[in-house]
């Protein structure tokens, strides 16, 4: 099985390929050929491993409120990933291992009961997960935006929660544009200039890519008020909601380097908006 | 720590073992830049202090007040960090 996210390649094996059966928000990214090389392998296994597997040292844990979400151990050359069922904290859903390419995942079911049948090797959080490797070992980052293509001009929108991404995302989309994601998004550095796509959610949405030339650090305000960030600014904003996680210097310092250059090339303003249409022609006021 | 300086100034990510709000990075102007590399060099406070002197010709009196700024809110940073 093939899917195509944000570009990228994604190849998933298993014995029985009748036994994969991913949530719907993947099923749009599925393709049946792929003209581009394969960026990342899955080979899936129905059940645990049976031989031990080593423990490794700790070196990060996604430690969420309502419990534990993922973990990931390095033995010599190996990372060993832990994760756990986000619905049901405490339980191993599946544990991964790869190497420092991060290319080739073998992606180990954690099954306690006998719904064995199926399998679903990209089941939350391992996919986004899956994703967030990908950029880190390509020029590329995830970052907690809005995305939306107004007239071809990709823009995103971000901040922290409850800054207004999902309200941006309506108040663009009653204007005519096109709303990539309101969450999560994928950047990468082309040929010439940069773009931007959508990466699968909970629920099903085409693929859907644009131009990336605006960024915009939102915040609620009386009045639109926008002011140009540029340098160690803008990249420090930026860098705060990029998907990250911050225990190898490297990969640090692939989105330092990523947004440095980036910034560049693309607008990054900051954005203080009153919620309703009047943003949407403040915000094509300033475009250059 | 990674660092990367961006148009004369640095940004500063801690590294982490854990979820962290990285919404509070250490951004470093001109001046805090060109401390943070002299740290490297291992130099004593008053070894920074004439640093900034003679690189941004500035008095004692000022150099010292940002030196021992720097130093306050950096230790801070990495405390929380």
């Amino acid at each position: 099985m093939l899917l195509r996210i944000a570009d990228f390649v994604i190849e998933i094996n298993q014995k029985d390929a009748s036994a994969i059966k991913l949530d719907e928000g993947y099923q749009p990214f599925v393709v049946k050929v792929s003209e581009t090389e394969v960026d990342l392998v899955v080979n899936a296994f129905g059940q645990l491993p049976q031989e031990q597997l080593p423990t490794g040292m700790l070196l990060y844990r996604a430690q969420m409120p309502e419990g534990e979400l993922w973990k990931v151990s390095k033995s010599e050359e190996t990372y060993i990933f832990h994760v756990f069922d986000a619905d049901e904290p405490g339980v191993l859903q599946q544990v991964c291992t790869t190497d420092s390419l991060f290319r080739e995942w073998n992606v180990y079911m954690a099954f306690n009961t006998d719904e064995a049948s199926t399998i679903d090797p990209l089941k939350y959080p391992l996919g986004p997960l899956l994703m967030y490797y990908l950029t880190v070992k390509h020029e590329a980052i995830m970052i907690h935006a809005s995305g939306i293509s107004d007239n071809g001009i990709g823009r995103i929108f971000t901040g922290v929660s409850g800054k207004g991404k999902s309200t941006t995302a309506r108040i663009w989309f009653e204007a005519g544009a096109d709303v990539l994601n309101d969450d999560r998004l994928i950047i990468r550095k082309e040929k010439k200039g940069y773009s931007l796509h959508n990466t699968p959610m909970f629920y099903a949405d085409r693929p859907r890519s644009s131009e990336f030339k605006a960024a915009y650090i939102i915040r609620h305000e009386k009045e639109n008020v926008l002011e140009k960030l540029s340098g160690a600014t803008a990249v420090s904003a930026l860098a705060a909601n990029c998907i990250q996680h911050g225990y190898d210097r490297k990969m640090v310092e692939h989105h330092l380097n990523f947004l440095s250059e980036m910034v560049n090339e693309i607008s990054v303003q900051s954005l203080g908006f009153v919620p309703d249409k009047s943003v949407v022609q403040a915000v094509r006021d300033h475009d250059v | 720590m990674a660092a990367k300086v961006v148009g004369g100034e640095t940004v500063l990510v801690p590294l982490q073992s854990n979820v962290a709000d990285l919404s509070e990075m250490f951004t470093l102007n001109e001046v805090g830049s060109f401390i943070w590399e002299k740290l490297d060099e291992n130099e004593s406070v008053e070894g920074l202090v004439e640093a900034v002197v003679s690189e941004f010709e500035i008095d004692n009196e000022t150099a010292n007040t940002d030196v021992t700024s720097f130093l306050t809110e950096l230790d801070a940073f990495l405390v929380k960090a």
